[in-house]
């Protein structure tokens, strides 16, 4: 018998204003996409000082939350409480089927082949996967890239920060799950795939700790996304929860803000608490 | 020079052509032209009819030129043009509301996919259901030039189109300077445009609540325009810092409590208008203004949505557009586009440098134009080198010669400079074509941009009845 699998995920951030802001605009991406076998039981989000929200669904389907603070505040503080129930096995498996150039580029999924903020067409893609022997509209090539990033890339947290571009990525070769993602989805569209950046968690196995992760998805012909994971070396599984998806990591932030404010904000103090609930 | 290589499919109007000099002081003398275009002159001055222009980094607001001639324009020619710019701005408004919607035209074909989702003029922020609905496109500025007695499209101005004011001064100022010309020819008044606007920005929203003009501010080049049309229609200018958005809607701040705003006829570039839906850098957005937007909260006019349908790489497809959406001929011709991100394209065009005309894929005003006959080789090498380091930054068009009209000279005799005129078409429930427009002059007669930000004059555009 499959049994569910229950978890509760704790995203707190507090935002630190140097001087007070008269007031505040948010955009907020904190709650999981129920999909691939994983299913929304709660979701909360507590936001101090108090605030307006409204729940709305953006361009690429992601929940968003707007968030809207009047009173002066030196710091805005946002809570986001989930709870999901995972059923294993149910997340799409197996290869992507590759496209005809002249077909995806009538189909919405065209979006995610085309160059994005994050992920500009460039020389040194081009150079990785000649070097890696990576073949157009060949999966296996993907699987091998998933595989081989992690061997080329140092993964060292710390060394990037949120916007360090791809082209300094390619250059020093070290990088987080955020930059292995944005590696290998150039990667995949050099190669002629759609390919799309998420955001998420991955719930804890046994006694490793959950944590905020990204990984890649890849476009196949009769519309399944095929999850890789290149900071894991794997494809994804029964582990990833997913919160939002986009073309690179600039549509999927989790919170995008303006602050009416003398001075500038400062960097968000960030913690994710993911426990296992009883079945 | 180059001919327009002309669309076999496109129907050609037999439009009669006025013999002669247009406009009724060709016969008058040197002397009485001369005084008419000081008296005219000092008109717009006295009045202020200002228009910004960028001088060593800094916008200084002074007099547009004016031209006292008026282009002549005839009422059966005329007709035919108001059906053929409704029947344009009718199909960039479906086009506008596809894109946004369910992308119909992307499956066909017609449309490359790079002008949706490949360029910063789609905003995914403006999907929803504002995007959705008919007149996206409140006011199009459609730019038309006349070749051999034909009218071709330039450019289609959809984000911001200025200018109405200038048509409406450039009138005035005959009325004021010269009456007993214009009750010999009695052309079609043009006076009711802001009425016209007013009325269309009525019909978007029937809330209750504040219609104001949205301006950058007294820097902006058009700042004169702003003030003037919002006396005309009887409405507050308000900056950003006046206004403040949530979902919920819109309000305009004041001591006594912020007032609901229903309806914002905007003067921004729409990219800074929501630094959350936009460009993040804008400092002078309104953050959610997007948002109660996209919910119907308030009305923007234009809406955020129309920059996707004036990219200048779009403009070659319009013609497609008219076929695909209206099932009909399009009725305008326009010169090619040349796309220049090919390298053999990109090499023949260069070979034949004078035949072309270079324009910047994202410019306005005239910026950064470069005319192949005329370019020095300054010119030549930044074209070479904007191409080299970005193909796509620029397109082609073979240059045309424009029809030239006559101006007042220096000592009262006449010359020839080339000009356009931008029509004006306010969408309403049905499309309604300011009869007149925006005549732009070139400021010499060996001149070829006729952009007021390039020193261009204006002139008074005369409907006959």
């Amino acid at each position: 018998m499959v049994s569910w699998r229950r978890y509760e995920i704790v995203h707190d951030s507090i935002h630190h204003y140097a001087s007070d802001a008269a007031r505040s605009r948010n955009e907020v991406r904190l709650q999981p996409l129920p999909r691939n076998g994983v299913q929304l039981e709660s979701f909360r989000l507590v936001v101090t000082p108090a605030a307006e929200m409204d729940a709305q669904v953006d361009h690429f389907g992601n929940p968003m939350w707007l968030v809207s603070v009047e009173a002066p505040h030196s710091e805005l503080r946002l809570t986001a409480f989930s709870q999901v129930s995972i059923l294993p096995g149910d997340a799409p498996a197996g290869e992507a089927i590759p496209w005809n150039p002249v077909r995806l580029r009538r189909t919405p999924a065209v979006e995610f082949r085309l160059p994005s903020p994050r992920v500009p067409e460039l020389a040194a893609i081009k150079a990785l996967a000649k070097d890696m022997g990576l073949m157009e509209g060949d999966w296996e090539s993907l699987v091998h890239a998933n595989r081989e990033l992690r061997l080329r890339f140092e993964y060292s947290p710390g060394s990037t920060v949120v916007s360090s571009p791809l082209e300094e990525i390619l250059e020093r070769r070290v990088g987080v799950c955020q930059d292995f993602a944005h590696v290998l989805i150039a990667l995949a569209r050099h190669l002629g795939w759609p390919a799309r950046y998420v955001s998420g968690y991955l719930v804890p196995e046994e006694e490793s700790e959950g944590l905020s992760h990204a990984w890649v998805e890849v476009g196949s012909v009769d519309g399944r996304w095929l999850g890789l994971d290149p900071t894991h070396q794997s494809a994804t599984g029964d582990w990833h929860v997913a919160v939002a998806v986009g073309r690179d990591y600039s549509d999927v932030s989790p919170m995008r803000g303006v602050f009416v404010s003398e001075s500038p904000g400062m960097p968000p103090e960030v913690s994710v608490r993911i426990a296992a609930l009883d079945q | 020079m180059a001919q327009a290589l002309t669309d076999d499919s496109v129907i050609v109007p037999v439009l009669p052509i006025r013999e002669g000099l247009e406009g009724p002081l060709a016969t008058a003398s040197a002397a009485q032209r001369r005084r008419l275009a000081d008296d005219t002159t000092a008109w717009f001055a006295r009045n202020q009819v200002n228009f910004g222009v960028s001088i060593e980094g800094q916008v200084v607001q002074r007099p547009i030129p004016y031209d006292p001639l008026p282009r002549v324009v005839d009422s059966v020619a005329w007709a035919w043009l108001e059906d053929a710019l409704a029947q344009r701005v009718k199909a960039l408004d479906e086009f506008i509301r596809d894109v946004y919607g369910e992308a119909r035209i992307l499956r066909t074909g017609l449309v490359p996919p790079e002008l949706v989702y490949g360029t910063a003029s789609w905003f995914r922020s403006c999907r929803g259901p504002a995007a959705l609905r008919p007149g996206q496109i409140c006011i199009a500025g459609i730019d038309l030039v006349r070749v051999d007695g034909r009218w071709l499209v330039l450019e289609d101005n959809l984000r911001v189109p200025s200018g109405s004011s200038y048509a409406l001064a450039a009138r005035r100022a005959l009325a004021n300077m010269a009456p007993e010309m214009l009750a010999g020819q009695r052309p079609r008044a043009v006076g009711e445009y802001p009425r016209r606007l007013l009325a269309a920005l009525d019909q978007r929203s029937s809330q209750e609540g504040l219609t104001v003009l949205l301006s950058p501010g007294p820097a902006n080049a058009a700042y004169y325009e702003h003030c003037e049309l919002a006396r005309l229609m009887g409405i507050p200018v308000v900056t950003a810092a006046d206004l403040v958005a949530s979902h919920r809607g819109c309000w305009l701040r004041s001591e006594g409590g912020n007032a609901p705003v229903a309806r914002i006829y905007h003067r921004y570039s729409p990219e800074f208008l929501d630094p959350l839906g936009g460009r993040d850098d804008s400092l002078i957005g309104i953050p959610f203004l997007f948002a109660a937007w996209r919910q119907g909260r308030v009305v923007l006019a234009n809406a955020p949505t129309c920059g996707v349908a004036d990219d200048k790489r779009l403009f070659t497809y319009v013609p497609s557009l008219i076929r695909y959406y209206l099932g009909e001929q399009p009725m305008l011709e326009q010169p090619p586009t040349i796309e220049l991100d090919d390298v053999t394209r990109r090499r023949a065009v260069l070979r034949r440098f004078d035949e072309f005309v270079f324009k910047p894929v994202n410019g306005s005003g005239g910026k950064g134009i470069v005319f192949g006959p005329t370019a020095n080789d300054e010119q030549r090498a930044a074209v070479q080198t904007a191409l080299d380091e970005a193909p796509g930054a620029m397109v082609a068009q073979p240059v045309l010669e424009i029809e030239r009209l006559p101006c007042v000279a220096q000592d009262g005799g006449l010359e020839w400079r080339r000009c356009d005129l931008r029509a004006f078409v306010v969408m309403d429930a049905d499309p309604w074509v300011m009869p007149g427009g925006l005549t732009r002059v070139a400021p010499r007669t060996d001149g070829w941009l006729v952009n007021s930000s390039a020193g261009g004059g204006v002139k008074d555009t005369w409907v006959e009845s």
